[in-house]
C-alpha cells in the first residue's frame, strides 16, 4: 500500500504539466498507466526478493535454533561436565602406596603461621591464647618477634588443619597463614630406603621419589609398589633383634617373590628419618640392600652347584676328593667345617666345603661359570627402580684362582637383590626375572636351569636345613631349604678375620617354592648362646626361622605336613635323582 | 483483527521474555550451587586426604604391635593354630556341650557350618574349651531347632 502511495507521488509530478492537457490526455493516461504497471511490477519484485531474503534469514535463524536445542544437544552436556570436572587437585604430589594401598608417602596442605608484629595489639594476651592451642609454641621466641616492628614474622611453622581452625578462632587480628604442600611418611623410616625422600620444594631426591618423580608431580599418578608394609616391619623388627642381639654394625632383610622376583619387604639396617635425612656421608643413609656389594661367601654354592648339575659336569653321584687343602699361587683353600675326605656332591653342598665347590668348579670351566654368571644377572647392574644401586665388583681378571673362589662367593661381589633374584631362578624352575618393585615384577624373563636343575637344587637346599649348616632356620610347618653364607669382609689386601658378613638365605616352602628370604649382618659378634659362633647358620638362620614363622599366616599360606608321602617324595635324594644327569648340549 | 493478532504477539513476547529470565535466572543460582558443590567437594577430597593420612599413620605397624603388647594376651599365630579347612577339625569329643552328630555328614551333605573357635594361648578367661561343629542358620528348621543337634549324651 505505501508502494502505491510512494508510485503516486510520483505520479504527481506528471500532473504539474500545464502543456495541451486535453490532447496529451490519452496518451499521458496510456504513459501512466504504462508506467505504473512498470513499478508496480519492479516493486513486486523487489518485495519478493527481500522476502525472499528475510524468509531466508529468519529459516536459517530458526535451523541454528533447532540445531542448538535439539540436534547438538550433547554439547551443553559435555561443557557442563567438563565444567564440573574442572576441580582443582587437592594438593601437588600424587600418593605412593604398598601393594595393599597402604600410604607409604602423601601430600597435605599444611599452613604455616605468620605475624604482622605491627598490626597485633596486645603481643602478651596474643601468645598466652596462641599457646594454649599450640602447646610447643617457642613463648621467648614468639615474644621476641612481636616485640619488634617487622611486618612479617613467623610464629609457627606446619600446622595441622584443626590447629589452623582453633587459631582463626582465636580471632587475634594481625596474624596470617601461609598455605604449603607437605610431603608426608605415615610409615616413618621403616620403608625410607625404598621411598626416598624429597626437598622442600616436593622435588624426588631419593628412592621411588626420585625415579618417579615426574609421574607423581606433574602426572599426578599414584605409583603403587610391591612392598607389603606389614612384611616390611616383621622383617625390620626382626633384623634389628638380630643386629642387637649380635653387635652387628648393619643388616639386610628382604622378602622376594620367588615366580616373579617382585621384593616384599627390603629392610636395610640402620636406617633414617624420611623428615630429616642425613647428608650423603651418613652411614645411615647407605642402602646395603641395593648400593652395598659383598662378596657373599658360601650361597654362592647354590650357583656354584646349580651349574655343574645343568651343564652335565656332575651328578649327584658325583663327588671330590676334599681332604688336602688346594694351594694355587699365594692362596690355600681350607674349609671351615672341615671333614677331610672325599665328599659327594650333596655332601660338597651340605658341608659347605671350599675344596669341592672349587674343584667343581674348575671341572666345569671358567667360561662356563663366567657365561651362567652373566645370565643370572650377577655381572650387570640389576635393573632396580631406585637410583641407589651398585654396579656388581667384577673381577678384571677371571683365571682359574678367581673361578676356584667364585664358586664358594669370594672375588665376585654382588648386592643382596642380585643374590636373592639369582636365588629365586634356581628354585622357581630356572628361570631368572631381574628384581622389581613393581607389583607383578618387572615382566623379564630368561630360561637359565633345566627344571631338573631346579628340581635337585631343592632337594639339595632342604637338605642342608634338615641335615647340614642351616639347621636353625627350619620352621616347623613351612619346609624351608636355603644355604649359610659367611665371608670375611676384605680389609685393604688382605681378608678381615674378625669382621664377617653372615647371611642365610632361604626360600619355601622348598618343595614348590613362593618366598625367597635373605637376611644377612654386617660384623655380627658371636655370644654366649651361639657358642662364640657369628657365622650365618648361627646369627642368621634363626632370624629367618623368625621371619617365615611369622610371615606365613600373614601371606595367608597353611602349615604344610612334612610327613605327606608325596612331600617326601618331592624332597628325597632318591635314585632316580641321584641318576639324573643333564645332558652336556650345553655346553657351547 | 490486527489488534487481536498485537495482543497474541505481545503476550507472546511476554511469556518468553518471562521464561527466558527464568531460566537465566535459574542457570545463576545451580551455578552458584555447582560452585558450592565443587567447594565442598574440594574440601571433602582434602579432608579425605588428612583423614587417609591419619589412619595409615595410627595403624602404621610398629604403633599397632606396641598397642597389641600393651593391651591384649594376643601372641603370634603358630603353625598348630592354622586349620586350613573343615575336614582337618577333629570330630568332637563324646560329651561336649555343642555336638553334632557328625560334623564330616553335615559337609557331606553341603550344609553350612560355623567351626567353634578353639581355645587361645594366652586365654585368661578360663572359657571351657569347646570343640566342633555349629550348624549355621540355614541347617536350623522353622521352629528352631538345629537340625542334627544332639545334647552331649554321654553313654
Amino acid at each position: 500500500m505505501s508502494l502505491d502511495q510512494t508510485l503516486g507521488l510520483t505520479d504527481d509530478a506528471l500532473w504539474d504539466d500545464p502543456v495541451d492537457q486535453r490532447s496529451q490526455q490519452s496518451d499521458k493516461a496510456a504513459k501512466r498507466a504504462a508506467k505504473c504497471a512498470n513499478a508496480l511490477a519492479i516493486g513486486q519484485s523487489r518485495l519478493l526478493v527481500t522476502a525472499a531474503v528475510f524468509g531466508l534469514a529468519f529459516l536459517a535463524v530458526a535451523a541454528r535454533l533447532v540445531d542448538v536445542s535439539v540436534l547438538d544437544g550433547a554439547t551443553e552436556i559435555r561443557l557442563a561436565s567438563a565444567r564440573a570436572s574442572g576441580l582443582p587437585a587437592v594438593s601437588g604430589r600424587a600418593d605412593i602406596l604398598d601393594r595393599n594401598g597402604t600410604l607409604l608417602a602423601t601430600t597435605l596442605p599444611s599452613a604455616s603461621l605468620f605475624a604482622d608484629a605491627t598490626l597485633v595489639p596486645d603481643a602478651n594476651e596474643a601468645i598466652e591464647s596462641l599457646s594454649r592451642v599450640l602447646p610447643d609454641l617457642d613463648i621467648e621466641q614468639a615474644q621476641r618477634v612481636l616485640a619488634t616492628d617487622r611486618r612479617f614474622v613467623w610464629l609457627y611453622r606446619d600446622l595441622t588443619p584443626s590447629q589452623q581452625h582453633e587459631v582463626n578462632r582465636l580471632g587475634i587480628p594481625g596474624l596470617g597463614f601461609e598455605e604449603e604442600d607437605q610431603r608426608y611418611y605415615p610409615a616413618g623410616p621403616l620403608a625410607a630406603h625404598i621411598v626416598g625422600f624429597t626437598d622442600v620444594d616436593g622435588i624426588g631426591l631419593a628412592g621411588i621419589e626420585r625415579t618417579y618423580d615426574a609421574m607423581l608431580g606433574d602426572e599426578r599418578g599414584s605409583v603403587g609398589l610391591s612392598i607389603d608394609l606389614r612384611l616390611q616391619d616383621l622383617v625390620r623388627d626382626e633384623l634389628s633383634a638380630a643386629i642387637e642381639q649380635f653387635s652387628a654394625i648393619g643388616g639386610v632383610g628382604l622378602i622376594m617373590n620367588a615366580n616373579t622376583s617382585e621384593l616384599l619387604a627390603m629392610v636395610s639396617m640402620p636406617d633414617f628419618d624420611p623428615y630429616a635425612p642425613g647428608g650423603p656421608d651418613d652411614e645411615s643413609m647407605f642402602n646395603r640392600a641395593t648400593l652395598g656389594a659383598y662378596e657373599m661367601g658360601s650361597t654362592f654354592k647354590i650357583f656354584n652347584t646349580a651349574i655343574a648339575l645343568d651343564t652335565g659336569t656332575v651328578s649327584l653321584r658325583d663327588g671330590f676328593n676334599a681332604s688336602q687343602p688346594i694351594r694355587i699361587g699365594r692362596f690355600t683353600i681350607n674349609d671351615f667345617h672341615g671333614e677331610n675326605r672325599w665328599l659327594s656332591v650333596p655332601e660338597i653342598f651340605q658341608h659347605s666345603s671350599n675344596i669341592g665347590s672349587a674343584r667343581m668348579a674348575m671341572a666345569m670351566g671358567t667360561d662356563m661359570q663366567q657365561e651362567y654368571m652373566g645370565r643370572l644377572g650377577m655381572l650387570t647392574t640389576p635393573p632396580i627402580e631406585i637410583g641407589e644401586v651398585t654396579a656388581p665388583l667384577v673381577p678384571s681378571r677371571w683365571n682359574d684362582v678367581e673361578t676356584m673362589t667364585i664358586s664358594f662367593g669370594h672375588g665376585l661381589a654382588v648386592s643382596p637383590i642380585q643374590l636373592a633374584a639369582g636365588v629365586a631362578a634356581v628354585v622357581n624352575g630356572g628361570i631368572y626375572r631381574p628384581p622389581s618393585f613393581a607389583p607383578g615384577g618387572n615382566g623379564e624373563e630368561t630360561r637359565i636351569f633345566a627344571e631338573e636343575t631346579s628340581d635337585s637344587m631343592r632337594r639339595l637346599l632342604n637338605l642342608v636345613v634338615e641335615q647340614g649348616t642351616g639347621r636353625n632356620a627350619a620352621a616347623e610347618g613351612y619346609l624351608v631349604g636355603g644355604k649359610t653364607g659367611t665371608a670375611e669382609k676384605p680389609a685393604g689386601r688382605r681378608y678381615s678375620e674378625d669382621a664377617l658378613i653372615s647371611s642365610f638365605i632361604a626360600a619355601f616352602p622348598i618343595h614348590s617354592p613362593e618366598y625367597v628370604v635373605f637376611i644377612m649382618l654386617d660384623e655380627p659378634h658371636g655370644t654366649a648362646e651361639t657358642y662364640g659362633y657369628a657365622t650365618g647358620g648361627w646369627v642368621a638362620a634363626p632370624t629367618v626361622r623368625r621371619v617365615i614363622e611369622r610371615m606365613a599366616p600373614m601371606v595367608g599360606m597353611a602349615p604344610i605336613d612334612e610327613n605327606d608321602p608325596a612331600i617326601i617324595e618331592a624332597l628325597a635324594l632318591s635314585d632316580e635323582v641321584l641318576d639324573r644327569r643333564a645332558a652336556p648340549a650345553n655346553s657351547q | 483483527m490486527i489488534r487481536l493478532h498485537t495482543i497474541i504477539w505481545l503476550s507472546l513476547i511476554a511469556v518468553a521474555s518471562a521464561i527466558v529470565f527464568h531460566v537465566s535466572y535459574q542457570v545463576q543460582s545451580l551455578e552458584d550451587e555447582l560452585a558450592e558443590i565443587n567447594r565442598s567437594i574440594l574440601f571433602e577430597r582434602e579432608s579425605i586426604q588428612v583423614l587417609n593420612a591419619e589412619w595409615a599413620y595410627l595403624t602404621r605397624p610398629d604403633r599397632l604391635r606396641a598397642l597389641i603388647d600393651a593391651h591384649t594376651d594376643l601372641v603370634a599365630l603358630g603353625p598348630e593354630q592354622i586349620i586350613e579347612s573343615v575336614w582337618d577339625i577333629p570330630e568332637p569329643l563324646p560329651n561336649s556341650e555343642y555336638r553334632v552328630a557328625a560334623p564330616s555328614e553335615l559337609v557331606a551333605r553341603n550344609m553350612p557350618v560355623i567351626p567353634i573357635p578353639r581355645h587361645r594361648p594366652g586365654d585368661t578367661t578360663g572359657r571351657p574349651q569347646s570343640v566342633g561343629l555349629i550348624p549355621a542358620a540355614a541347617s536350623i528348621d522353622e521352629t528352631g531347632t538345629p537340625l542334627q543337634l544332639e545334647q552331649g549324651s554321654a553313654e
